[in-house]
């Protein structure tokens, strides 16, 4: 298992848009830039199989509808049905959950709930209704995030950036 | 209406709101600062959402962005876009520094280049307000600092996704020593987006 995302360089990489999702044995190194969005990974330490979904809103609607895995909700739940069918209960599967920023800086106000935090909460919720906790939950906050996930491995590696000019010095390095 | 169905005259239209809505925010800026500041004639193009992150250099290059809705008898949004390096020359435009003096985002560079986002924002809506005899009111604006993929997803989840193409103004800002090049992206939803056209008769 490699500790820096240099030791993933020789990987083949896939950008994953908003609304797509992947599952994938084969070695890959899957970057996703999220806002208001969330992206969960999840990984089966057995199988050694990982799977990532980039969702832009928090629950699909109960009309038909096209894009089903733009929908937190949607496609959690069809990852965890996938994995379900190779033999993998969730309770083996490690999950972690990114994203829900709120990056254009919507105050806080009586009765508004941002996007971002509606996704992370419905992300929450359907993982909860599944009897899974995150191991990791790095979400929210007013900053975008890269996230770069192997498939292979389930590391993941996050870069975040900050308004001010320090932060921005501290986690971009000036590149 | 959607964006990518408007014809060349159409689009003639809107250009036509983007060069006197420029015109009149480079007076506004050029009062406000005591200094000549210019605004190019605006380039008017039709952007894919997904690829508005290529045209600053990828979804990870950091940007200086502010984003008005805009209320009243036509809903839409606008954003105003420029990569750090251009955010921080339109600062030192408008302090009438050298350019390169500003190197950092502190929250006077913010507030700077949100004040001027805003003000060729409104021109713009004012434009539009003259040209089609409509009421268009620019709401709170809200500043980004992030990464260009982060801020376009955001702007289009808050849009759920209702256009898949952006109307793509770029707009260079010009003073006697330095030239910035910004974006302004006109995002109308599908009823402005007619209503608009209506009244400037090509609809």
């Amino acid at each position: 298992m490699g500790r820096y995302l240099t030791d993933y360089e020789h990987l083949t990489g896939v950008h994953l848009h908003p609304g797509e999702l992947l599952m994938s044995s084969e070695p890959l190194r899957v970057t996703t830039i999220l806002g208001s969005c969330v992206a969960v990974c999840m990984f089966d330490p057995v199988g050694r199989n990982g799977a990532i979904c980039h969702a832009a809103l928090p629950n699909a609607p109960t009309v038909l509808h096209k894009d089903p895995f733009r929908y937190a909700d949607e496609a959690i739940l069809y990852l965890l049905e996938r994995y379900r069918r190779m033999g993998a209960p969730t309770s083996r599967l490690v999950i972690k959950l990114f994203g829900g920023a709120d990056v254009l800086g919507g105050k806080p106000r009586d009765g508004y709930v941002s996007i971002g935090r509606q996704n992370t909460m419905a992300t929450v919720e359907t993982l909860g209704w599944e009897g899974v906790r995150p191991t990791v939950n790095e979400t929210g906050g007013e900053s975008g995030r890269k996230v770069v996930f192997i498939s292979h491995t389930g590391d993941v590696f996050v870069k975040k950036l900050g308004k001010t000019a320090s932060r921005i010095a501290e986690t971009h390095g000036g590149s | 209406m959607k964006i990518g169905q408007l014809s060349e005259l159409q689009l003639d239209a809107i250009r036509e709101l983007g060069n006197i809505g420029a015109g009149h925010a480079a007076t506004a800026l050029s009062q406000l600062t005591d200094n000549p500041i210019g605004i190019s004639t605006p380039t008017l193009e039709i952007v894919p959402f997904s690829d508005v992150p290529n045209v600053f250099g990828g979804p990870e290059r950091l940007v200086g962005a502010v984003f008005v809705k805009l209320l009243g008898d036509a809903h839409a949004n606008m954003l105003f876009m420029a990569d750090r390096d251009s955010s921080l020359g339109l600062v030192d435009m408008m302090r009438g520094r050298p350019p390169k003096t500003a190197m950092t985002f502190g929250l006077e560079e913010e507030r700077l280049l949100i004040h001027t986002a805003s003000i060729l924002i409104a021109a713009f809506a004012a434009a539009i307000g003259r040209m089609t005899d409509m009421n268009v009111l620019p709401n709170t604006p809200h500043f980004a600092l992030d990464m260009a993929g982060a801020v376009l997803e955001s702007i289009a989840v808050q849009m759920s996704f209702s256009s898949e193409e952006t109307i793509f103004v770029r707009t260079i800002f010009s003073s006697e020593d330095a030239f910035v090049d910004t974006a302004l992206l006109f995002l109308p939803d599908t009823e402005a987006l007619e209503v608009i056209l209506g009244r400037l008769g090509v609809k």
